[in-house]
């Protein structure tokens, strides 16, 4: 089954490893990138998306916040954090707001989840 | 004066250990390759004297990816490796899973990222130790010689002294050499220090 997925990390070398291990996996879905949580809102606000993939450190709204917004408007969408940032206060916050979380670095097994979160 | 006592010095770089252990291993990871570690050293400084913690890489042409965090834990971080290995770290990174045209458009992305997935990995890591908090900031890249990277911390009229705790590390078959280095001007430190104390206290 086809899903759409959107990539979001500011790290351009990230999103190409991410797609390009994810493409391996299901090259019949498609994606999408984005370079910021607010780029990723506003996608988000146009199409609909089966799961993103969002980084937490970018410039300007963090990916957390990103992340909660986006869940506000798209209850089904499945978010998947992916950060090297492995604070528990930051595990406990991306639970709260329903989302997985996994730790960078980006490799085939970090695609591996992600297909697996999001293709439930 | 801010000092750690021998115990409480012990237990810092020890938990240094740790996280930088993690962070190796992310690294090792990331290049496919095995990563060796020295033992981190701890020390104290004045002005203008980050720079002997580099040894021989002040003299070097170097790539140092530096972050700073704020909360907690507060200073600085930096990745440093000798800027003709940095194009090869980035090449093991990317693998084959990305084509190798425009290699050099990807490369200050791709040390940034490195730079922030290490520094990030192993400052979390001793944050959830510690029981503390601190927020990463933006990683950034700068080229240039060793010696000419740092600069002096904020003037602090009360205390000027900084902490520094750094590591050295070797990319085993290549041959490649890095550090990583935490400074922390010493005021911001009462909030490691009290997390030291709490978990001695809870095995002393």
């Amino acid at each position: 089954m086809r899903k759409k997925i959107l990539i979001v990390d500011d790290s351009r070398v990230s999103r190409m490893l991410l797609i390009a291990y994810m493409k391996n996996l299901r090259p019949e879905w498609t994606y999408d990138e984005a370079a910021s949580g607010e780029a990723a809102m506003e996608i988000a606000n146009k199409q609909v998306f089966d799961g993103i993939s969002m980084d937490i450190n970018m410039i300007g709204i963090s990916g957390l916040d990103a992340a909660r917004k986006i869940r506000q408007s798209q209850l089904n969408i499945k978010i998947v954090l992916v950060s090297a940032n492995v604070q528990q206060a930051i595990r406990d916050e991306a639970k709260d707001i329903g989302v997985q979380f996994l730790q960078k670095p980006i490799t085939e097994h970090t695609a591996e989840k992600i297909v697996e979160i999001i293709g439930e | 004066m801010h000092v750690l006592t021998p115990l409480q010095e012990d237990a810092l770089l020890e938990m240094l250990n740790i996280s930088i252990g993690q962070a190796a291993s992310v690294m090792s990871t990331m290049v496919n390759e095995p990563i060796d570690l020295h033992a981190p050293r701890m020390k104290m400084l004045g002005q203008g004297d980050p720079r002997d913690l580099l040894g021989d890489m002040t003299e070097r042409s170097v790539c140092a990816v530096t972050q700073s965090f704020l909360g907690d834990f507060a200073g600085d971080a930096a990745l440093i490796f000798p800027e003709e290995n940095s194009l090869e770290i980035v090449q093991m990174m990317l693998n084959q899973e990305v084509p190798a045209v425009s290699l050099t458009d990807l490369e200050q992305d791709a040390l940034k990222e490195i730079g922030n997935i290490i520094l990030t990995s192993c400052l979390s890591s001793l944050c959830n130790m510690l029981g503390i908090h601190c927020t990463p900031a933006l990683p950034y890249l700068r080229v240039g010689k060793g010696g000419s990277m740092f600069h002096s911390v904020s003037p602090d009229t009360d205390d000027p002294l900084i902490l520094a705790l750094h590591i050295h590390f070797q990319l085993r078959e290549r041959d490649i050499e890095g550090l990583l280095l935490f400074l922390m001007p010493i005021p911001s430190f009462e909030h490691i220090k009290k997390g030291i104390d709490r978990l001695l206290a809870t095995i002393t």
